[in-house]
């Protein structure tokens, strides 16, 4: 039996493994960390930080929907100064890969964000979220315009020292357009999709479920569409792209990977089943020795 | 300390008209769990669907010898395909979760209003072994909604049991509140822990604070994840900014809370 190599390489990163934890699906790493084990895994994706605490969207906040979840959390979170006093020290002691996602209401905020995230020691890249689509302000508003795209990412890449990951919103017409657009403004690597916008009415007291009206859609749901996504975007950047979008069990993690994907992040599955990102990794690691397979870009199909 | 558990069904019941009790053979979970916590617990077993695709919060309504017992009204799709799962069947938990009841006082008057009488029995029991003055007001619709099954716990970890119900078929016509006053009056009281639906826990709420009595509730909300992970289970804060049902509660003290409902 031959010896599989589950590692992957991204801008600079050597990962021992293609999955990590998708931000706002993990917290801070902490919140997980008693009931499954992080530090086997290529890396977490911290919940958003904003440079102010941000106190999120009144509740209802969420609903289940037909395999898939809605949520209007609002990015809520401890803010900058927090995140680098009572956070961070615990993270820097995991034997994986930090990722910090980080958000804001201007270019500058972001830059500030990168520059003062960059000085960090345990750090490993920013991924970029332009792509909320639950906050009126920034979110989504850079990440569905091509221009305000690669603004949001020049600001980043001129202050930040770390490799840069640009997450992009599927609420777009074509979301080549935007990734070519933060690829030439500088972005390391693209993660897509973030949620899809929806919402749920409830028929009883005939008002939407959600305080928000409109949430982000994710789960097994969303996959399909997520996947067609990756594999146009691994077509038409060369930079990495990390595939994202209702991975719940080593089969869609393959499909991610076969479409190009450098690396994949498990989010919703995570929320339900704690062990899903370990029981993904064990998944591909068969799947890769049954079939003789001893590299992952053996798995990406042209 | 937090598990993440496949264990096996001892008994899925219609108790009542669409109320079930579940027992699940977990002696980890039993072991750690304190009144008040809850665990999350799936429908269907691992793999099977993704619809439903969360695991459904339930209160520990009691502990035995290992087993966990859980009361649940047949509501959803969730707790429709829950309520099909047959004894000997596995299913999917984590547990213990959340902040339980403070138990540390001596006198004590629990309420519960329809499905909120679940982690009110847990706290009885742990409080009437260890000879605390355990005082329990129950509310429901009417009298189907407490059948005998249901009452029989209550009477046998309890001092003293009031029943009210909303059509008079059972005890007192009436809400839990109706009671309340008047067993303030009468039974000394250190604190009161209550749970049911959230304008039954504010009116509870305003007469602690009348009585002067500190009060614990047990609080409900959508969830996702139980653990402290997706931030869905927000609920107003009286000083700003939200509560998070999983981790800050689901029991809080009652002053943390924004009752302006």
């Amino acid at each position: 039996m031959s010896t599989v190599n589950l590692s992957t390489k991204f801008c600079g990163l050597t990962l021992k493994n293609p999955i990590l934890l998708a931000s706002g699906t993990c917290g801070y790493g902490a919140e997980i960390a008693d009931i499954t084990d992080i530090n086997i895994l290529g890396g977490i994706v911290v919940k958003g930080i904003s440079i102010r605490p941000k106190t999120g969207n009144p509740p209802p906040r969420i609903v289940e929907t037909p395999s898939g979840l809605l949520n209007a959390i609002g990015l809520e979170n401890v803010g900058l100064e927090a995140f680098l006093r009572d956070k961070l020290p615990w993270l820097c002691g995991l034997r994986t890969h930090i990722f910090v996602n980080i958000l804001g209401d201007t270019p500058e905020e972001y830059a500030e964000l990168a520059s003062v995230l960059s000085e960090q020691k345990g750090i490993s890249a920013l991924e970029v979220n332009i792509s909320c689509p639950n906050v009126k302000s920034g979110g989504v508003a850079f990440g569905t315009d091509p221009f305000a795209a690669a603004e949001v990412t020049r600001a980043v890449k001129e202050a930040a020292k770390l490799p840069v990951i640009v997450k992009l919103s599927p609420n777009v017409t074509d979301i080549t357009v935007i990734a070519r657009a933060v690829e030439q403004a500088g972005a390391d690597a693209v993660s897509l999709i973030n949620t899809l916008s929806g919402m749920a009415i409830d028929i009883q007291r005939r008002r939407p479920v959600l305080a928000n009206i409109f949430g982000g859609l994710s789960g097994p749901a969303i996959k399909p569409v997520a996947l067609r996504m990756v594999w146009q975007t691994a077509r038409a950047v060369s930079i990495p792209v990390i595939g994202i979008g209702g991975i719940v069990r080593a089969a869609d993690a393959l499909e991610f990977l076969m479409a190009g994907a450098a690396a994949v992040q498990i989010g919703t599955a995570t929320l339900i089943n704690p062990k899903t990102g370990q029981e993904i990794i064990t998944g591909i690691e068969n799947y890769m020795k049954q079939r003789g397979l001893t590299e992952l870009s053996g798995l990406r199909i042209s | 300390m937090r598990i993440v558990s496949t264990a096996e069904i001892t008994a899925n019941e219609e108790v009542a008209s669409q109320i079930f009790l579940l027992t699940i053979f977990e002696p980890l979970i039993a072991q750690s769990a304190m009144p008040g916590q809850f665990c999350m617990i799936a429908a269907m077993p691992h793999g099977q669907t993704t619809d439903p695709l969360l695991k459904r919060p339930l209160s520990i309504h009691s502990v035995h010898n290992g087993v966990l017992s859980f009361l649940y009204r047949r509501i959803g799709h969730g707790t429709t395909l829950l309520s099909q799962r047959k004894t000997g069947e596995c299913l999917e938990l984590i547990g213990p979760l959340g902040q339980g009841f403070d138990l540390t006082n001596d006198n004590y008057v629990l309420v519960g209003g329809g499905m909120g009488i679940a982690p009110i029995l847990f706290a009885a029991e742990d409080l009437y072994a260890r000879n605390k003055k355990t005082v329990v007001v129950l509310g429901a619709r009417n009298a189907a909604e407490l059948p005998e099954r249901v009452l029989r716990p209550f009477k046998a970890a309890s001092h003293a049991l009031y029943l009210l119900t909303e059509d008079g078929s059972l005890g007192k016509k009436g809400l839990v509140t109706d009671d309340l006053a008047e067993v303030l009056q009468q039974q000394k009281t250190d604190a009161i822990l209550a749970c049911g639906p959230l304008p039954m826990l504010s009116a509870v709420n305003s007469l602690a604070e009348e009585f002067g009595v500190s009060c614990q509730v047990s609080l409900e909300a959508h969830m996702a994840c139980g653990i402290g992970a997706c931030l869905g289970c927000a609920l107003k804060a009286r000083d700003g900014g939200y509560l998070h049902v999983c981790k800050d509660g689901p029991v809080v003290n009652a002053r943390l809370v924004h009752w302006d409902l």
